[in-house]
């Protein structure tokens, strides 16, 4: 452990050009010769990287960063992906389920799986019961809020293409107007095949709202993704919606995102 | 270097056959060699690194018909010295510029284009490549230490074999990004 920590500091000091001139050669030799040690190096970078944009760098080290490390392209387009990694991060940080958080590591059997031990079937039958009693209870009161919700107009359509956008300019601005309580997003999914999809609506790096079990329906304007939600729970701002994909097994993938700026 | 030198198939072939009889061992040492030499001198500051590590070959491959024979030494070595050549050279070539450092990167937003392709990227990895690599980077320093100890308890590996799998995960991730900003630029312009 110890001989770790004192090789990554002996990587960081070569990484900001502090090694002295008398240790630099076997430094050098060593990461041409070790493929190990190579790699710490480059694990090396990414660390130096993250901590200079985390603010963690002292100020000699800082000194160092900015004039011995940051030399190169290479160098600076690390840096660019570091800084869009850690704002993909804070936006990932959002509480989810421990179950889809952490990666599947099985530790056994699932607490859920017990319910279906032969010797436990009448409590299954019995949990299947209450399940199906809950889900339609919340299907009625869902369908009996969002009719309310719609009484005081229709919902206001907001169609979206999955955009890449360069700057400010080319974001879609929506003013939504004050006869509608409702807000429908209308998600141009193209050829995508699949037919079932999650959506998360990002603003500040903060998750507002996921819909999950969507499907896609034909539209005139092609296959879309229709989501709804209260206009009152969109503040001016600007917002993205990522929409992923969801296979049968549960695997999700990117089908977009769609940037969208609320001007009231 | 002689001026009229030209790197040729046969002298390549010759530089492949003196790192090892098997060529495809060869071709991966060369490929090694290759990428630690421009690391090398991205660490000494060099502002053509590749270009440089690609001399540094070219000298060796040069050098071969005379001493490939009687070569008995350390090869590694032998890169590393011409290496520290080409360096020296550089330097009283190029004296070092002072290059503006365009560190203004930190203070913008990440453009929408780069979080589109970071998206889609980590889409590419499976469900749970996305938990790890998100789960080990998250925490903030002060964290991170019990953190990723706790992550590597639970995948049942060593705390250095976590650290090795997030950064090759990262590292992929990377190279996806670089890959699709430089596939979708151009669309967009």
């Amino acid at each position: 452990m110890n001989t770790e920590t004192k090789e990554n500091i002996t990587i960081r000091r070569y990484l900001l050009g502090l090694t002295p001139a008398a240790e630099l050669a076997a430094i050098e030799e060593q990461m041409l010769r070790d493929g190990d040690f190579y790699q710490e190096i480059l694990i090396g970078e990414d660390d130096l990287v993250d901590e200079y944009l985390a603010e963690k760098l002292s100020n000699a080290e800082l000194e160092a960063f900015q004039s011995n490390f940051m030399t190169t392209d290479e160098r600076r387009e690390k840096l660019r992906f570091s800084k869009a990694f850690k704002t993909y991060l804070t936006e990932a940080a959002t509480p989810v389920p421990a179950a889809s958080s952490a990666p599947a590591v099985d530790h056994g059997r699932k607490w859920y799986q017990s319910f279906f031990l032969p010797e436990n079937r009448v409590l299954a039958f019995a949990a299947t019961a209450v399940l199906l009693a809950a889900v339609l209870t919340l299907s009625f009161l869902a369908f009996r809020s969002s009719r309310s919700s719609t009484s005081g107009g229709p919902a206001f359509a907001i169609p979206l293409s999955s955009g890449i956008t360069r700057g400010d300019g080319d974001i879609k601005r929506v003013s939504i107007p004050k006869d509608h309580d409702l807000v429908r997003f209308q998600l141009g999914v193209g050829d995508n095949p699949s037919t079932n999809y999650k959506a998360e609506l990002i603003s500040e790096g903060k998750s507002l709202k996921v819909w999950d079990r969507i499907s896609a329906s034909v539209t005139p304007n092609g296959r879309t993704v229709a989501l709804e939600m209260p206009a009152g729970d969109l503040q001016p701002g600007d917002y993205r919606i990522r929409l992923s994909s969801v296979s049968e097994a549960g695997e999700t993938a990117n089908a977009g995102t769609f940037p969208v700026r609320i001007t009231r | 270097m002689k001026k009229n030198w030209v790197l040729t198939r046969e002298s390549f072939d010759a530089l492949l056959a003196w790192l090892d009889s098997d060529r495809e061992v060869a071709g991966q040492q060369y490929e090694a060699i290759r990428r630690r030499l421009i690391k090398l001198f991205t660490c000494r500051g060099c502002y053509e690194p590749e270009d440089l590590a690609d001399e540094t070959i070219n000298r060796v491959i040069k050098k071969l018909p005379e001493i490939e024979k009687e070569f008995a030494g350390d090869k590694i070595r032998y890169f590393y010295g011409v290496a520290n050549k080409v360096h020296l050279e550089y330097i009283r070539r190029k004296p070092v510029p002072d290059l503006p450092i365009d560190l203004a990167i930190d203070d913008e937003a990440p453009p929408n284009l780069e979080l589109e392709c970071l998206d889609k990227c980590i889409a590419e990895l499976t469900t749970n490549n996305q938990s790890l690599l998100i789960e080990y980077y998250q925490e903030d320093k002060r964290a991170k230490i019990n953190h990723r100890k706790d992550l590597a308890e639970r995948l049942g590996i060593a705390a250095n074999a976590l650290r090795i799998r997030a950064y090759r995960l990262r590292a992929g991730v990377e190279v996806c990004v670089r890959d699709c900003l430089n596939h979708r630029e151009p669309e967009i312009v």
